[in-house]
């Protein structure tokens, strides 16, 4: 059991920083492809700042932490239907 | 060289395979007849399937009983030997800790050729005679009778999700090397001209 729980919570935190990056990544990409497919108007940086600065506050990248939840809430169902139906 | 890659490829598969064909449940329509408790020694050939040493059914790591539920298949031959032990918190991951009421469902469902109770036991792992390892029950469930069939639902979701697992890692990965390390190679190219240049520049005598 400790093992589990020490094991988990620094695998799911590897995941966690893993998809963070990258869903970062993905969201700066269509910034810039939306800047770069034009009409537009102002500067390249300030809309991507922007719209990274509006990406860190949504509900999406806080969803995020569904990677720390979904597993926990699998293994409990997993052990009850196992031991308890 | 290309042979030795599609080896090592095949090579791969096939362990993935057995690995998912070990741990994935499986389902068998069997009548229990009879159980056992018995004492075994657990050697280094086959440590890895029996349940580690802290969960907990098992106190030692060398010798143990292990309770084991004798079988029939609908044919009338003889089944699989099953071993009932809890898997413990890590591998694999049924979190099973109720082998002593398994024990008791099996004893109750135990039934004679005359009069046939048929139950379906859930189960992962193989039985390897050589090695003496038995695959765990982890459930058992009375069914209608001895041709009833069961489509693994489970198993598909599992193997859907892992596939979208997969899929998703190598999206990642490759983002990772798209955005992160080839501009990173290409401004260090870059930066490597710029002193190549200059270094030329240097001792380039100018016309």
């Amino acid at each position: 059991m400790p093992e589990l729980i020490i094991g988990g919570f620094v695998g799911l935190t590897l995941l966690y920083v893993a998809l963070t990056i990258y869903a970062r990544s993905v969201h700066r990409e269509n910034l810039e492809n939306q800047f770069d497919a034009g009409g537009i108007p102002g500067l390249r940086e300030v809309y991507i700042r922007d719209g990274l600065t509006t990406y860190d506050r949504s509900l999406r990248k806080r969803a995020l932490v569904l990677v720390y939840v979904i597993p926990v809430v699998l293994i409990v169902a997993i052990a009850y239907v196992v031991n308890h139906s | 060289m290309r042979k030795v890659k599609w080896a090592i490829w095949g090579v791969l598969a096939l362990l993935a395979v057995a690995f998912l064909d070990y741990t994935l449940p499986q389902h068998d329509v069997v009548r229990i007849t009879g159980l056992d408790n018995r004492q075994t020694t657990v050697s280094w050939i086959n440590k890895y399937f029996y349940a580690s040493p802290d969960s907990g059914t098992a106190e030692s790591a060398t010798n143990r009983y292990v309770r084991l539920i004798y079988t029939a298949k609908p044919d009338g031959s003889t089944g699989t030997v099953f071993r009932n032990e809890d898997t413990g918190w890590i591998w694999p991951p049924y979190f099973k800790y109720d082998s002593s009421n398994i024990q008791s469902a099996a004893a109750n469902y135990q039934s004679t050729e005359a009069a046939p109770k048929w139950v379906m036991i859930t189960h992962y792992g193989w039985r390897i005679a050589v090695l003496s390892i038995y695959p765990n029950a982890v459930r058992i469930t009375e069914v209608s009778g001895p041709d009833y069939s069961y489509f693994p639902w489970l198993n598909l979701v599992i193997l859907i999700l892992l596939a979208a697992l997969i899929f998703m890692l190598r999206r990642m990965w490759l983002q990772f090397w798209d955005r992160m390390v080839d501009p990173a190679v290409a401004e260090a190219q870059e930066a490597g001209d710029r002193t190549r240049n200059w270094f030329s520049r240097l001792f380039t005598r100018k016309s």
